[in-house]
């Protein structure tokens, strides 16, 4: 049974950290590493899907950032901070991915966007589409900003240390990633 | 976090925005909130951003899920690359007694491939050393002319020899014509002081 902990956020496992795992795995036990991408794959995957948008792309972020993960663990020095090492990893992939050239968005995303039954549904899902492509808009700093407060739950101090900028970077820029969010909204509402 | 926030008395709307994300989430100090809702309580403007940020941040909530079976595939595609990593060669590390024997071994080969070569080229040497000794035998001649002439002492050798130890006998020869004053001088450093 695993104990867990009550938060403002939700539940927490009380249990091993990250870095219990990480020194696991430091000191040969490879199961550590699947404990890993258990604990942070549904999270890793939402921060790649709104990255990159097409689900392929981010499957693949997904695929390459555990794989580097992997090769580079036992040599991580300080297993504590296990968690913004991998957004780290994370970021820097995705900017050279979206550096590349972009595809066409591959058919299953446009399925994902598809045809919802209910008339709720379709509004949340238009809604979310908005909300998406507004994103998408966004400056290359201030989405990561955004993504990693509002979608990972980050602090200030963690996403300054994950994107090499200060706290208060981070503060200004999550501001004025919400303000144009905001008024991307406002407009894309009243054409 | 919010140590900077308390030392901003009065607090300014800039300030008040870069902190309103941490006071929605609650994550501001007691003494913090204290002053952020004694702003909120004077500026309508800082109220009315808090509230549209509050908008904005539910929208985005709203947007947490994974669509279904992405997530099942991600981690498929994850175990497949794992799999094809894992049976990549990779590159083994050696133990330092293989490694001591492996360069001993290379030396080894090396020294039989060099040999023949070497004597070969040395006897190439020593035929051309003959040939430039006979070039010098007049040069030998004259100087031992000279020295007969002269009565000074040069070394009676072959031009062979001359060649190999003429640094040697230069200096002797040097040495013996310094005058002795000079010498005396060279040898004894001053002991005065």
């Amino acid at each position: 049974m695993t104990l867990r902990l009550m938060t403002r956020h939700g539940t927490l496992p009380v249990g091993p950290t990250d870095g219990d795992e990480v020194r696991a795995f430091q000191s040969g036990d490879r199961t550590a590493f699947d404990r890993l991408v258990d604990r942070h794959q549904k999270s890793l995957l939402r921060l790649s899907l709104r990255l990159l948008g097409a689900s392929e792309d981010a499957r693949d972020l997904f695929q390459d950032v555990f794989l580097q993960v992997f090769r580079n663990l036992k040599d991580l020095e300080h297993p504590d901070a296990f968690r913004s090492w991998m957004y780290q990893i994370a970021i820097r992939m995705a900017r050279k991915r979206r550096m590349r050239p972009r595809p066409v968005p591959a058919a299953e995303t446009l399925e994902l966007l598809q045809a919802p039954t209910a008339m709720d549904a379709i509004e949340r899902r238009e809604d979310l589409d908005r909300l998406r492509t507004c994103l998408e808009r966004l400056p290359g700093r201030q989405k990561e900003v955004v993504l990693l407060r509002n979608y990972e739950d980050l602090s200030f101090a963690e996403i300054g240390r994950i994107l090499g900028i200060s706290e208060e970077a981070a503060r200004a820029n999550h501001y004025q990633g919400l303000r144009r969010l905001r008024g991307e909204f406002h407009m894309e509402e009243s054409p | 976090m919010n140590q900077r926030l308390d030392d901003l008395e009065p607090m300014t709307c800039s300030m008040m925005a870069l902190y309103l994300s941490d006071y929605r989430r609650g994550e501001t100090l007691r003494s913090a909130t204290t002053a952020i809702e004694a702003h909120l309580s004077k500026c309508a403007r800082c109220a009315r951003e808090l509230k549209e940020l509050e908008e904005v941040e539910a929208w985005i909530g709203r947007d947490r899920d994974i669509p279904s079976g992405e997530l099942a595939q991600a981690r498929l595609q994850l175990q497949r690359a794992m799999a094809r990593d894992d049976s990549a060669p990779t590159p083994r590390t050696m133990a330092p007694w293989r490694s001591i024997l492996l360069h001993a071994a290379g030396f080894l080969v090396l020294v039989a491939v060099l040999a023949p070569i070497l004597s070969r080229f040395s006897t190439a040497v020593r035929s051309e050393n003959t040939q430039t000794a006979s070039l010098f035998q007049p040069w030998m001649d004259e100087v031992r002319s000279v020295r007969e002439q002269l009565s000074l002492w040069i070394p009676e050798t072959s031009a062979r020899q001359w060649l190999k130890e003429a640094p040697r006998e230069a200096t002797r020869w040097m040495w013996r014509l310094t005058p002795k004053p000079l010498m005396e001088m060279q040898e004894t450093p001053s002991s005065s002081g």
